[in-house]
Order: C-alpha cells, then sequence, then structure tokens
C-alpha cells in the first residue's frame, strides 16, 4: 500500500488509530492526513477519537497519596538495611 | 588516589544499586499508583500493589539494564504482580477472549457512512467531568481497560504495552480498538443522560 496515492475511507479508518497513535511510517500517515483533509466522514470519526484519547489522558491521572511515599521510602530504609547485615 | 576510581566499577556495589534505585524508580511512584489504581479499581488495594511492585522491583534491580526503558520495565512488574496476586483475589469475570482482529476492522470499515452511529460531538465528550471518565474506564475489561490505559495515559508504544502486557502486538492493537469503542459508546450515554447530546440525535 505504500505509493503515494491518498489513503480511501478503509484504508484510513482501519488504521486510524495507528495514525493516532502514530505507530505508522511517514508516507502512509501524510496519505491518511490527505485523505482526512478531503474526507468529512473520516475526519469527524479521527476528531471524536483525538478528542477520547486527550480526555482520558485528562481525567484518568492520580497522584499516589503522601502516605504512600512515606511507606514505600521507610520500606526501602527497612530492605536496605536487611540487605547490609545479610551481605 | 588513581584516575581509575572514576571509572565505574565492573560490578555495582549492592549499596550503590540501592540508591540508584531510590533515586531512579521512585520517581515512578505516582504513575505506577494511577496505573494500579486502574488496575484493582480499589485505592487499598492500589497501594498494596505499588508497595509490592516497589519491593520486587528493589530485589530484582539488579537484572535491570541501565539506560533501557526502566518505566516499562517497572510497569512490567507492577501488571505481573497484579496477576499474580490481585487478579486471583478479585475474581472478575474472565472477559469473553474473542480477540480476533478482522471484526473490529471491518466494523470501522463500515462505521461513518452507516446510519445508526452512535456518536456525540467530540465537543460533548470534553465537557463530561474525569469521574465520568473514570467511571468508563473503570467499566469496561480489564485487559481493554489496561491496554488503553498505557496507550492514552502513558504514552506507550504499541511495542511497549505488548512487552508488559505479555502479549503480540496485534493483541494489543485489537484490545485498544475494542476498548476504545466500548469507551466511546459508555461516555457517548453519559453525554447524553447529562443533556449534552440532543435526546436521539445521533448526528
Amino acid at each position: 500500500m505504500n505509493d503515494d496515492r491518498p489513503a480511501d475511507c478503509a484504508e484510513a479508518l482501519a488504521r486510524l488509530f495507528d495514525f493516532l497513535d502514530s505507530e505508522i511510517d511517514e508516507i502512509d500517515g501524510d496519505r491518511i492526513r490527505q485523505h482526512l483533509a478531503d474526507c468529512d466522514g473520516c475526519l469527524h470519526e479521527y476528531d471524536i477519537e483525538h478528542h477520547l484519547k486527550t480526555l482520558v489522558r485528562r481525567s484518568c491521572s492520580d497522584a499516589a497519596p503522601a502516605e504512600l511515599h512515606v511507606r514505600i521510602r521507610q520500606q526501602l530504609t527497612v530492605l536496605r538495611a536487611r540487605m547490609e547485615t545479610s551481605g | 588516589m588513581s584516575e581509575e576510581t572514576n571509572r565505574a566499577p565492573e560490578v555495582e556495589p549492592a549499596e550503590d544499586r540501592a540508591a540508584r534505585f531510590e533515586n531512579e524508580a521512585l520517581a515512578y511512584v505516582d504513575q505506577l499508583y494511577s496505573a494500579a489504581l486502574r488496575m484493582t479499581r480499589n485505592p487499598t488495594d492500589a497501594e498494596d500493589l505499588v508497595q509490592e511492585t516497589v519491593a520486587k522491583a528493589f530485589a530484582a534491580f539488579h537484572q535491570y539494564k541501565p539506560g533501557t526503558n526502566l518505566k516499562a520495565w517497572l510497569y512490567r512488574i507492577l501488571t505481573n504482580t497484579f496477576i499474580n496476586t490481585y487478579r486471583k483475589k478479585q475474581r472478575e469475570p474472565q472477559q469473553s477472549s474473542g480477540e480476533e482482529i478482522e471484526d473490529w476492522q471491518i466494523a470501522r470499515a463500515a462505521s461513518h457512512t452507516s446510519t445508526g452511529l452512535r456518536s456525540a460531538e467530540a465537543e460533548a465528550l470534553d465537557a463530561l467531568p474525569d469521574s465520568d471518565v473514570k467511571e468508563a474506564l473503570a467499566a469496561i475489561g480489564e485487559d481493554f481497560r489496561m491496554a488503553v490505559y498505557l496507550a492514552d495515559v502513558e504514552g506507550f508504544s504499541y511495542k511497549e504495552i505488548a512487552e508488559i502486557m505479555g502479549t503480540p502486538i496485534g493483541t494489543v492493537m485489537s484490545r485498544l480498538h475494542r476498548g476504545r469503542h466500548q469507551l466511546r459508546e459508555l461516555l457517548t450515554d453519559y453525554a447524553r443522560e447529562r443533556g449534552l447530546v440532543p435526546q436521539g440525535g445521533d448526528s
């Protein structure tokens, strides 16, 4: 499929996630980009998937509670002490 | 004192390695916790899982090759620890595994011209609160959830996700497609319930 004609709908949609996730080579990426510029339906699909990806990133990161950081430091202190006595 | 002392020794003393672990690996505790919370869906289990992961990573740190991807290495330990201990405990009903690649490709290829596509406008999805997105992600199958999380939140490549999850890349792609598809349907429903999408309006 590596010619320089723009992708058609079937190809653009089948590879939409590869394109979205930057898992596509430059030539195929350009062909899909070209198709999206010409096809409202595919562009709409891309737009939604792109928003979803951004939305998940925005919404689903949680920082660890401060107590967990403290507990892990303490745990490592114990593990290091044990390591020194054993070896 | 010769200049030789400045060169990295062939075998790193255990205490240097331990110090290096604290400096490098502990920077990922927040991210590990966030991933653990997606896996376990429960803050207490997530904290235990991260603690256990850090202890295991510390014990195995001599196996980690400096200069390779430390974050992916830690996520692999996190994932294995989860599978070996927590998944059994949680007894989540197994997903029906039908992970064939073909049907999502066919479904996708037909989708934008088909009439019954349920899809909110992108802007409506943006207006959803974080809690809705977390809830939707928690509602989809575990393997789908983790593939989406690792790709979208952590920005891992398909190859890295395949290594972390211990599956072929094709399986990662299939999980991503199915996971995103389910997520989109759920979020479209939520947007509709919140009145962000006109009732019955499917574009």
